[in-house]
C-alpha cells in the first residue's frame, strides 16, 4: 500500500506501539516524561528522607531530657542550680565592682604608687654602689665642709639612679605593679629627691615614702570598706553550694550508673532468654549478671535526700545576707569619692546588675521554697526547658542542660545585623544596577556582586577572624569614635563582626533577586512615569519600587533564611560563647560573643557517640533550624504567589 | 503664525549617532486646539517623531537630533536650558499599550499632581474628578476610585491613561496609536473622546488606521521612509492627495 491510501483509511493517526516490560507499556513519549518527571519527583522523596532523618534522630530527645531533669531533682542538683545561679550573678557583678576599683585606684594614686618601688630601687643602688660615699659625708663634722660634700653626694646620686634606663626601670616596676604603662617624669623627680634625702640622712627612708600606702588606703576609705564588704558577702552562701553540690553529685552519679546498670541487666536478661538453650552462653550471661547486681546502690533518703533539705533551710538567711552585705558595699560606694567617668559607668552597671541579681535572689528562694525532690518531672516541663531554656552547658560531670534560648537568641540577633546591614545595601546596589548604571557599568557591577557568591564561606570566615576581626575592635577603640553606641566592643568575636560577614554573604542573594523583580516591572511602567514629567527619583520610588515590592520582600526573606541557616562563618568569628546577650545594655550587646544554632551543631556534633541524649539534642536543634528556613521559604512563596495572581 | 504651537524645521534624528537617519528633514507646523495625524506605512518614522515631540527619545543612549529644530509655543525645545522632564510636564503622552499603574484608579490619575509636589487631598481630588470626567470615565469608576487600575477592561484602561495624562492639563497630548490593542467598541469610544478633547487640548495622533486618521483629525501628515510627503487638511488628503505617493498608500495599494 502506498502513502495515500494510508491517509485514505486513517491507518497513519494510530498510536506508535512501543516495548512491554514487566507488565507495562513503554514508548518514547513515556519514557522522556519518566525521565524527568523522576528527577522532579527525587527533589521531593530526599526532602521527605530529610525530615524522616530529622524527626527519627530527634524524637527520643524530649523523653531523654525528662529522665536526665528528673535525675537531676531527684538528686538535689536541681536545688543546687537554683543557688548557683546566684553565685553566677554575684560573679559577674563582683567583676564590675572590682574593675571600678582597679580603675579609681589607679588614676587616683597611680603615680603615688609608682613612686613606692621607683624610690625601693634607687634605695637599692645607693646601698650598692654608693655605701663609701655615703658613710665618709656621715662622718663629717665640719658643716661647711659637709655642705659641699652634700652638693657632691646628690650629684652623685643623680648620677648613679640615672644610669638605669626608663626601660628597665618600668620592668622592675611592672614586675610589682603590672598595670603600670609609663613613668612620668614628676614621680621620678620626687623619687629622685627622696633618694637624696635617704643619702644625705644616713640611710632613713622618709616619713613621705612610709606613709604612701596608708595614705592611699586612707584616701580609698569608702572604696576600700565597700569593696571588704562586697568581697565576703557571697561566702556563706558559696559554702553551703558547695556543700550541696557535693552530696547532690553523689546521688546523681549513683542513680544515674543505677539507671545504665538497670539498662544492661535488663538487656543481658533477655539475652539470657534468647540463649535458654546454650548452656556456656547463659552460664556466662547469669556471671555477668551478678557482676552488675551489687553496683545498683538504693538511694537512701536519711543520707542522700534529707541532708538536701537541711541545707536548703539554711539558703535563706544566706542568700539574705548576701544581698544585705552587697547592699551596704553598694551605698558605699554611692558616697564614695569618684574621680573617672569610667569608674562611674562601672558602678552605675554595677547598681542595675545588683537589681537583676536581687530579682535572681527573690526568684530563686521562691523556687526553693517549693522545691520537693519527689515531684515529678512531666514531659511538658522537658519541652519548656529545651524550648526556654536559658542554659546550653555540656561536657562537664555535672547535669547536662540544653536550652535553646542562647543558641536561638545569638542566631536571631546575628541575622537581624546582618539583614540591617545588607538589605539597605543589596537593595540599594539592585536600584542603582537596575535603574541608574549605565550599560557598561552594570556589566562591571552585576557580576562582581554576584561573584561575591563564589567565595567560600570559610575562607570569608577566616578573612572575619584574621582581617576584620583586628580592624573592627581597632576602630572600637579610637577615642574619637566612642560616640557610637556599643563602642568599644566586648570581645574580639561577636555578634556585630558575624552579622556584617553575613551581610557581605546575604548581598549577592539579596541583589540578584531584587534586581530580578526590579527588572520585571514592565518597562511601560517607568516610560509612562517619565512621560509625566516624573524625574528618574520619582519614578524608581514611587513606581518601580512599590511595582516590585513583593518581589523585593522575597529577595529579603530569602536573604534572611541564608544568613540563619549559615553555619561556617558564625562558628569561626561569632565567638561561640553559648549566653543569651545582655540586651539591656542597648546595643552593647552587639559587642558579646554567642553561639548560634548552626555553630553549636557543626562544633559539638562530632565529639559525641551516635544516640546519647547530647546527639538527640543537637538533632532537635537542627530540627528547629530546619522548621525555621521551611516556614520563611514557604512565606516567601506566599508572597510571590500573591503578586502574580 | 501664533496658532501654530508646535514647528519642526528641517529636523534630522538618528538613533545610532548619526550614523543613519531615521527622520529626515522634517518641516511641519502644528496648529493649536487640532488633531493633527501622523501616518504612513510601518517604519516611516512617524512615532519616532512623535518622540521627539517630547523628548522621550532622551531616553536612549545613542538617539541623537541631527539637525534642524523643534519649537514648542516658540521656545527650542532642545535648547541647553530647556528641562526634558519640564517639558513633559506640558507635554503628555498616551501610549500604544495601554499602562496605568499598579494602583488604584485615583492614584492613577493624581499620580502627575503628586509628583509636582501637590498633598492638598481636596485639590487632588477635585483633579481626579475633573479628569475623570474629561476621560469620559467618571460615570463608570466613581465607586470604586480605590479599587486597582489593573481590575478595569482595555478600554477603560486605555481613557485612563488620558485622563491621568490630562490631569496635569498640558498643552498638547502625544497620541501613539492609542486605539491599536482595543475592540472596535472601546475604539469608538476613545475616538469619541479625542474629538471632545480637541476643544482644549492640541493633540497629536499617530495611526495605521486611515478611517481613524479620516474620522478624528483636523490635519492629516503623511510620512514614508523618513520624509514628510504631504501634509494638509485631512478632508483634501484624503479626497484629493497631491502626491501620488499618498494616495496609493490611502487607496491601499502599497504599504
Amino acid at each position: 500500500m502506498n502513502r495515500k491510501s494510508d491517509l485514505a483509511d486513517g491507518a497513519c493517526f494510530k498510536r506508535k506501539r512501543g516495548f512491554r516490560l514487566m507488565g507495562l507499556n513503554f514508548n518514547a513519549d513515556g519514557i522522556v516524561r519518566g525521565f524527568f518527571g523522576g528527577n522532579a519527583y527525587l527533589a521531593i522523596l530526599f526532602l521527605l528522607f530529610i525530615c524522616i532523618f530529622l524527626f527519627k534522630s530527634a524524637i527520643g530527645f524530649i523523653p531523654g531530657f525528662r529522665t536526665e531533669l528528673s535525675e537531676a531533682r531527684i538528686s538535689g542538683i536541681e536545688a543546687a542550680n537554683h543557688m548557683n545561679y546566684q553565685l553566677v550573678g554575684y560573679d559577674a557583678l563582683y567583676t564590675k565592682v572590682n574593675q571600678a576599683f582597679i580603675n579609681e585606684k589607679r588614676a587616683k594614686f597611680g603615680n603615688l604608687a609608682t613612686l613606692v618601688p621607683i624610690y625601693e630601687e634607687f634605695e637599692s643602688i645607693i646601698d650598692d654602689e654608693l655605701e663609701d660615699k655615703v658613710d665618709e659625708y656621715t662622718e663629717m663634722d665640719d658643716s661647711e665642709e659637709k655642705q659641699a660634700a652634700a652638693i657632691k653626694l646628690t650629684t652623685l646620686v643623680t648620677k648613679a639612679c640615672g644610669e638605669v634606663s626608663t626601660e628597665e626601670l618600668l620592668k622592675t616596676i611592672q614586675s610589682r605593679l603590672p598595670q603600670t604603662t609609663e613613668i612620668s617624669d614628676n614621680t621620678y623627680q620626687k623619687a629622685l629627691q627622696y633618694a637624696h634625702k635617704y643619702a644625705l640622712n644616713d640611710y632613713e627612708t622618709p616619713d613621705e615614702i612610709n606613709e604612701i600606702p596608708a595614705l592611699i588606703n586612707d584616701q580609698m576609705g569608702a572604696f576600700n570598706k565597700a569593696m571588704d564588704l562586697i568581697k565576703t558577702s557571697d561566702d556563706e552562701l558559696r559554702e553551703i553550694y558547695q556543700e550541696i553540690e557535693k552530696i547532690a553529685t553523689k546521688t546523681n552519679i549513683t542513680i544515674s550508673d543505677n539507671r545504665k546498670n538497670l539498662a544492661s541487666i535488663t538487656s543481658l536478661k533477655d539475652e539470657l532468654k534468647d540463649n535458654a538453650n546454650d548452656s556456656q552462653v547463659a552460664q556466662a550471661i547469669q556471671t555477668r549478671i551478678k557482676e552488675l547486681e551489687p553496683n545498683i546502690i538504693e538511694i537512701d533518703p536519711a543520707k542522700n535526700i534529707l541532708p538536701i533539705y537541711e541545707i536548703i533551710a539554711k539558703h535563706d538567711p544566706a542568700a539574705d545576707n548576701m544581698v544585705n552585705q552587697f547592699q551596704k558595699g553598694i551605698n558605699l560606694l554611692e558616697t564614695a569619692e569618684i574621680t573617672t567617668e569610667k569608674s562611674t559607668i562601672l558602678i552605675h552597671e554595677s547598681s542595675r546588675l545588683f537589681q537583676e541579681l536581687k530579682e535572681i535572689v527573690t526568684e530563686r528562694k521562691s523556687l526553693l521554697a517549693e522545691w520537693k525532690h519527689d515531684k515529678p518531672v512531666t514531659m511538658w516541663n522537658s519541652i519548656t526547658a529545651f524550648f526556654f531554656g536559658s542554659d546550653w552547658k555540656t561536657g562537664s560531670d555535672r547535669q547536662s542542660l540544653y536550652g535553646l534560648m542562647p543558641l536561638f537568641s545569638g542566631s536571631l540577633l546575628i541575622s537581624l545585623v546582618a539583614m540591617a546591614i545588607a538589605v539597605p545595601l543589596a537593595i540599594g546596589a539592585a536600584i542603582y544596577v537596575n535603574q541608574f548604571a549605565n550599560k557598561r557599568e552594570s556589566r562591571i557591577l552585576k557580576p562582581s556582586i554576584e561573584f561575591i557568591q563564589t567565595i567560600p564561606s570559610v575562607v570569608l570566615g577566616l578573612f572575619g577572624v584574621l582581617v576584620v576581626a583586628g580592624l573592627l575592635q581597632g576602630m572600637s577603640e579610637v577615642s574619637w569614635l566612642s560616640w557610637i553606641p556599643g563602642f568599644p566592643i566586648q570581645d574580639r568575636l561577636n555578634v556585630l563582626l558575624a552579622g556584617i560577614l553575613l551581610a557581605f554573604m546575604a548581598c549577592p542573594t539579596i541583589f540578584t533577586l531584587a534586581e530580578d523583580a526590579l527588572n520585571n516591572v514592565p518597562k511601560a511602567y517607568s516610560e509612562a512615569s517619565l512621560a509625566m514629567g516624573a524625574n528618574k527619583l520619582q519614578t524608581v520610588l514611587k513606581i518601580i519600587v512599590p511595582a516590585s515590592l513583593s518581589g523585593i520582600i522575597a529577595a529579603v526573606m530569602l536573604g534572611f533564611g541564608r544568613v540563619i541557616g549559615e553555619t561556617m562563618v558564625v562558628l569561626l568569628v561569632a565567638g561561640n560563647k553559648a549566653r543569651i546577650p545582655d540586651l539591656s545594655q542597648g546595643v552593647g550587646a552587639l559587642g558579646e560573643s554567642v553561639h548560634t544554632m548552626t555553630g553549636i551543631i557543626a562544633q559539638e556534633y562530632g565529639e559525641l557517640e551516635p544516640g546519647v541524649l547530647h546527639w538527640k539534642a543537637l538533632f532537635m536543634v537542627g530540627l528547629v533550624l530546619f522548621l525555621i528556613s521551611l516556614s520563611i521559604n514557604s512565606i516567601c512563596q506566599r508572597v510571590i504567589s500573591r503578586k502574580t495572581s | 503664525m501664533n496658532s501654530q504651537l508646535i514647528q519642526l524645521n528641517d529636523l534630522g534624528f538618528s538613533y545610532d549617532q548619526g550614523k543613519t537617519e531615521t527622520i529626515k528633514g522634517v518641516s511641519l507646523d502644528i496648529p493649536e486646539k487640532q488633531v493633527t495625524a501622523f501616518i504612513g506605512p510601518s517604519g516611516c518614522g512617524k512615532s519616532t517623531l512623535l518622540r521627539c515631540l517630547n523628548r522621550m527619545n532622551d531616553l536612549i543612549d545613542t538617539a541623537k537630533i541631527t539637525r534642524g529644530s523643534i519649537k514648542i509655543l516658540g521656545q527650542d525645545i532642545h535648547a541647553s536650558d530647556v528641562d526634558a522632564i519640564e517639558l513633559r510636564k506640558h507635554v503628555g503622552m498616551v501610549f500604544q499599550k495601554y499602562n496605568p499603574f499598579p494602583k488604584s484608579i485615583y492614584e492613577n490619575v493624581a499620580y502627575g499632581l503628586r509628583i509636582q509636589g501637590i498633598k492638598n487631598k481636596d485639590v487632588l481630588d477635585e483633579a481626579v474628578e475633573r479628569s475623570l470626567k474629561g476621560s469620559a470615565l467618571w460615570d463608570e469608576v466613581k465607586d470604586r476610585l480605590k479599587t486597582s487600575a489593573l481590575g478595569l477592561s482595555g478600554g477603560q484602561q486605555q481613557r485612563l491613561c488620558i485622563a491621568r495624562t490630562i490631569a496635569v492639563q498640558p498643552k498638547v497630548i502625544l497620541m501613539d496609536e492609542p486605539c491599536s490593542a482595543l475592540d472596535p467598541i472601546a475604539t469608538a469610544k476613545v475616538e469619541e473622546l479625542i474629538t471632545e478633547l480637541r476643544e482644549q487640548y492640541t493633540i497629536v495622533i499617530v495611526t495605521h488606521s486611515m478611517q481613524q486618521a479620516s474620522r478624528v483629525s483636523d490635519r492629516t501628515a503623511f510620512f514614508y521612509l523618513g520624509e514628510l510627503i504631504e501634509y494638509d487638511k485631512t478632508n483634501t488628503i484624503f479626497q484629493n492627495p497631491s502626491q501620488k505617493h499618498t494616495e496609493d498608500y490611502i487607496s491601499g495599494r502599497f504599504g
